[in-house]
């Protein structure tokens, strides 16, 4: 049994009907998504803008109401776990802006035991004090930390607050919805060994939401590559970066720039040619047709199903060569 | 490369830019001598706080109002921090133009984009506004936006981003410009749109023979884009260089350590990345020593009271320079 599992999990938001008059429709953002997660294990989701990414990881918390599939929190149907609220002590979530995250007018002591609130009704407010002090020496902020307030921060240490906050709880998974792509490239490294340290001492699962390949690389186990809300390809990493096989991430893998100025010399004029299609307007076939370098007529018309094409590698490509 | 001739394009001599506080000033540059040559690209890379984005300011008059430039700015010859605003007019909408971050609040979202295009033909070069317009909608065509007669009807709104930057290159390359200055152009773009747009100022550039002063963070982009690079940290030159000497061969302890900071595709995977302690430099009092010195590994006692001047690294070539005590020529 998994700790996290979704079975084609999907997702819609609800926008104004066509007239004024006319009920609103579902705007389908998250298509058909499976996945499982086991304890100690890092999932990376990556994807451009507007692929699903996002909504995804909140989904897979039930943070938003799924419309369709399901997901099972170690074995469990979520929609049915009684009192999931508190539950959520369990998985808890991490986000892009750090500082926008915390409230400004706390102390960090009460923004990080602030989870415990709901999580452990009983305990005292030393207790919670020092559980909060524990849980920023764990993420490597001094107790004098603990009655500073949002502002004096920078944004590194504004995102280790954020994940004190969330192991504060002694979660078994945290969803990390682009942790790192406001920080700086030097803060950014050591927030990503900070989350792998934590994954090893707590033997946390990890969902890392990013755009960042180089970086989901770094951290992840598993790989999937989202475009316009639906799985193109899911595989384990080391055989995806030594060769990913749908043309879309071979497309993102190319674009990444590197500084190797030999490589990336050799790429100019080398960039993906086309529009994104739209979001409110899918394309019948493949999401990336638009953009494929090798795109035929039932690439436009037929939607390629997710498949196994080698062991432990799904893509969905019409033209897949394994 | 480009290879210096002997008249830079631009020049900077001791460039420093100041911020009046209330508590007091603050130095956001301090003494950026750097050089640019007809054609070249030069990449100027940092983190948040080092300057980076305030030397583009300071040359093309932007800055805040409590900040103010000195040393001086060379541009063909001509000291552009001492040109009056009606002076400054004139090169900015010729001869220097200049592309940002975010092409949404650049453009005017009450106006046509055909017109925002042909505006600056019209009242920089005399130009009627039927054929300024026509000259926009060719460059709109130029820069790959699809459909262009019938885009550059419609206003900013009505472009995604990538199509947006693509407006800015377009109206920046309009006018001809001999220098092109990009704040963080790409930067918050996806990564397929943004090597678009790499693509395309890398064959503007080359077509039109504009020099290319790109300012960013990422060192991926500097290698795709740059011929030559200037790092900085805490408003100086750590080093500078040939894009792929500086990266062969990183001579600061800041560079070395920001290249072990970022993640690759490429390279064999470690249990960890490298990491530079503390946080960056972000303004400040006038330094005695090195700005990096609090958290460069390397440091010793005279990097926290002696500032070290940017030399040449003679073994790396010409061009080649670095300002750190550990790599000074012995005397």
């Amino acid at each position: 049994m998994s700790l996290l599992e979704a079975r084609h999990l999907a997702v819609g938001y609800k926008v104004p009907g066509p007239g004024l008059f006319s009920a609103p429709r579902l705007l389908p953002i998250v298509h058909d998504v499976s996945l499982s997660l086991e304890a100690g294990r890092t999932l990376g989701v990556v994807g451009e803008s507007g692929c699903g990414k996002s909504t995804l990881g909140r989904a897979l918390l039930r943070l938003i109401r799924p419309s369709g599939g399901t997901v099972l929190w170690q074995g469990e149907d979520m929609a049915g776990i009684p009192d999931l609220r508190r539950r959520r002590a369990e998985m808890q979530i991490i986000f892009q802006d750090p500082i926008a995250a915390l409230d400004p007018r706390m102390t960090l002591a009460r923004i990080v035991s602030r989870p415990l609130a709901t999580f452990e009704p009983g305990l005292s407010r030393k207790d919670a004090r020092a559980r909060a002090v524990e849980a920023l020496q764990q993420v490597g902020l001094s107790a004098d930390f603990a009655d500073r307030y949002p502002h004096e921060l920078s944004g590194g240490q504004a995102q280790r607050v954020g994940i004190a906050r969330a192991i504060v709880g002694r979660p078994k998974l945290i969803i990390c919805d682009e942790p790192v792509s406001a920080l700086d490239v030097s803060i950014q490294a050591q927030v990503i060994n900070l989350l792998m340290e934590l994954q090893e001492r707590m033997g946390l699962a990890l969902v890392f939401i990013s755009h960042n390949l180089a970086v989901v690389r770094h951290i992840s186990h598993d790989v999937m590559v989202m475009c316009l809300g639906r799985v193109v390809e899911q595989a384990p990493r080391s055989s995806f970066y030594a060769r990913p096989l749908h043309p879309y991430s071979q497309a993102l893998m190319a674009a990444v720039p590197e500084p190797d100025p030999r490589r990336e010399k050799g790429r100019v004029g080398t960039a993906l040619q086309g529009e994104l299609p739209s979001v409110l307007k899918p394309p019948p076939g493949c999401v990336f047709a638009s953009r494929c370098p090798k795109a035929a007529d039932l690439c436009r018309q037929t939607r390629p199903e997710l498949r196994e094409v080698a062991p432990g590698r799904l893509a969905a490509c019409h033209f897949v060569e394994v | 490369m480009t290879p210096m001739t002997a008249e830079p394009l631009l020049s900077l001599q001791d460039l420093t830019v100041r911020f009046r506080l209330p508590a007091g000033e603050t130095v956001a540059v301090d003494g950026v001598s750097l050089d640019l040559a007809p054609g070249e690209v030069l990449g100027i890379v940092g983190e948040s706080g080092s300057g980076k984005s305030q030397i583009l300011y300071a040359l093309m008059g932007l800055l805040a109002s409590n900040g103010r430039a000195g040393g001086r700015a060379l541009f063909q010859g001509q000291d552009l921090l001492s040109l009056t605003e009606a002076q400054l007019d004139r090169v900015r909408g010729q001869a220097v133009s200049m592309i940002f971050q975010d092409p949404m609040t650049s453009l005017n979202p009450y106006m046509r984009v055909v017109d925002q295009l042909a505006e600056g033909l019209v009242v920089h070069k005399g130009m009627s506004w039927a054929s300024a317009r026509a000259e926009g909608v060719r460059m709109l065509d130029r820069v790959r936006i699809p459909d262009a007669a019938r885009r550059a009807r419609l206003y900013p709104h009505e472009f995604s981003g990538g199509m947006r930057q693509r407006v800015m290159i377009a109206m920046a390359l309009l006018a001809r410009p001999r220098l092109l200055l990009a704040d963080e152009p790409t930067t918050a773009l996806d990564v397929t749109i943004q090597a678009q747009v790499l693509d395309l100022m890398a064959e503007l550039g080359r077509e039109t023979g504009a020099a290319i002063v790109l300012v960013t963070h990422d060192l991926g982009v500097v290698a795709r884009l740059c011929d030559r690079v200037a790092v900085l940290y805490g408003g100086r030159v750590m080093e500078e260089g040939a894009a792929e000497a500086l990266f062969d061969a990183p001579a600061h302890p800041y560079t070395r350590g920001l290249l072990a900071a970022m993640p690759r595709l490429e390279t064999t995977l470690t249990p960890r990345l490298g990491t530079i302690p503390g946080t960056p430099r972000s303004g400040g009092a006038m330094l005695a020593g090195c700005p990096f010195a609090p958290r460069c590994e390397a440091r010793f006692d005279r990097c926290t009271h002696e500032r070290p001047a940017l030399h040449p690294l003679r073994s790396q070539g010409p061009g080649r320079r670095a300002a750190c005590h550990l790599s000074e020529p012995a005397t």
